[in-house]
């Protein structure tokens, strides 16, 4: 990664589908270069230029954040497992703190959330679950807050002062 | 309503996984020309069901090697303060506001264990936080591929 590198990067957070054309014109190098350069950084520092989705207009009334606590006798991997068989959820980890597997899924109703909510509590891995929804359905997340768009513009600055 | 129909699916999914495909391959994918493709997104967009483009980093690349979510229980009106507590001293990915025992949740990276211990602290002398509770995750998955869009009534 070099200073090219972290620029082409900079106006990709600003726009995610800015034409390869405009950025090379912008930086001062040709569009075969931010083509190669990005291709490069693909997989490596950029994950995937993606969208956010607005869930209530495919049918969607929010996520819920679910907290696991497993098990002592069976493995984290079997929770995980279960949770996995939810189409609903889209997210799983295992993390390490007050729970020991935490997911998020999309849910229509409450109905449907008692009813991922029970069948999690139905598995033998499972110990306790808490739940917390919200009515939020920026899908996967929420990237502002009061209309304040501060993600974008806090990561193009932090990689603008990285030293690599 | 606004109903969608397997191709808005698809083109949805693609999307998701790169805003950046080509038009042409999308095209290619759902059976149908690079017009027509366009207008539908054009379409998604209009609509609001495609809200924004986001470019998804891998911020372990550069150091920020710890995924975390950072739930806090707040008093009222304290939440932008704290947005922008953390996003000053870790990467924030996302946050969302939660009806339960945590009023927001964040979705954040930071560089080491010893930044994270750091971070709590920070939050935990900030006036107006009532408790925080920090994950770290750990083997993460994520399956926004096999995600199942569905139209209200489906």
């Amino acid at each position: 990664m070099d200073n090219i590198d972290l620029q082409i990067l900079k106006r990709l957070i600003e726009n995610p589908t800015e034409p390869f054309l405009r950025i090379a014109k912008e930086i001062g190098i040709s569009p075969i270069t931010v083509q190669k350069r990005y291709e490069k950084m693909k997989n490596r520092a950029i994950y995937a230029p993606s969208i956010i989705i607005d869930l209530t207009k495919i049918g969607y009334q929010g996520k819920a954040y679910l907290m696991v606590t497993n098990s002592s006798k069976f493995d984290s991997k079997l929770t995980v497992e279960a949770l996995d068989q939810i189409p609903n959820v889209f997210l799983i980890a295992e993390t390490i703190g007050k729970f020991d597997v935490t997911a998020l899924a999309v849910f229509k109703d409450i109905k449907e959330i008692k009813e991922i909510v029970k069948k999690l509590r139905a598995e033998p891995s499972v110990k306790r679950v808490e739940v917390a929804l919200t009515d939020e359905t920026d899908f996967p997340l929420r990237r502002e807050v009061d209309s304040l768009q501060l993600f974008e513009h806090e990561s193009a600055e932090r990689l603008m002062t990285l030293e690599i | 309503m606004i109903t969608i129909d397997a191709i808005d699916k698809k083109i949805i999914k693609l999307l998701l996984k790169d805003a950046r495909s080509k038009l042409s391959d999308i095209a290619k994918d759902c059976g149908m020309s690079s017009t027509a493709v366009k207008n539908r997104i054009e379409r998604l967009k209009q609509k609001g069901i495609v809200v924004k483009e986001t470019l998804l980093i891998n911020w372990a690349f550069f150091g920020y090697r710890y995924p975390v979510t950072i739930e806090v229980n707040l008093k009222p009106n304290q939440e932008k303060k704290m947005c922008e507590l953390i996003s000053k001293n870790a990467v924030m990915m996302g946050v969302n506001r939660f009806i339960g025992s945590y009023d927001l949740c964040f979705f954040a990276f930071t560089k080491s264990i010893q930044d994270l211990k750091n971070l709590k602290h920070i939050i935990q002398k900030q006036n107006g936080v009532n408790k925080v509770d920090i994950h770290i995750w750990n083997k993460v998955s994520c399956k926004f591929n096999n995600f199942i869009i569905e139209n209200p009534g489906d």
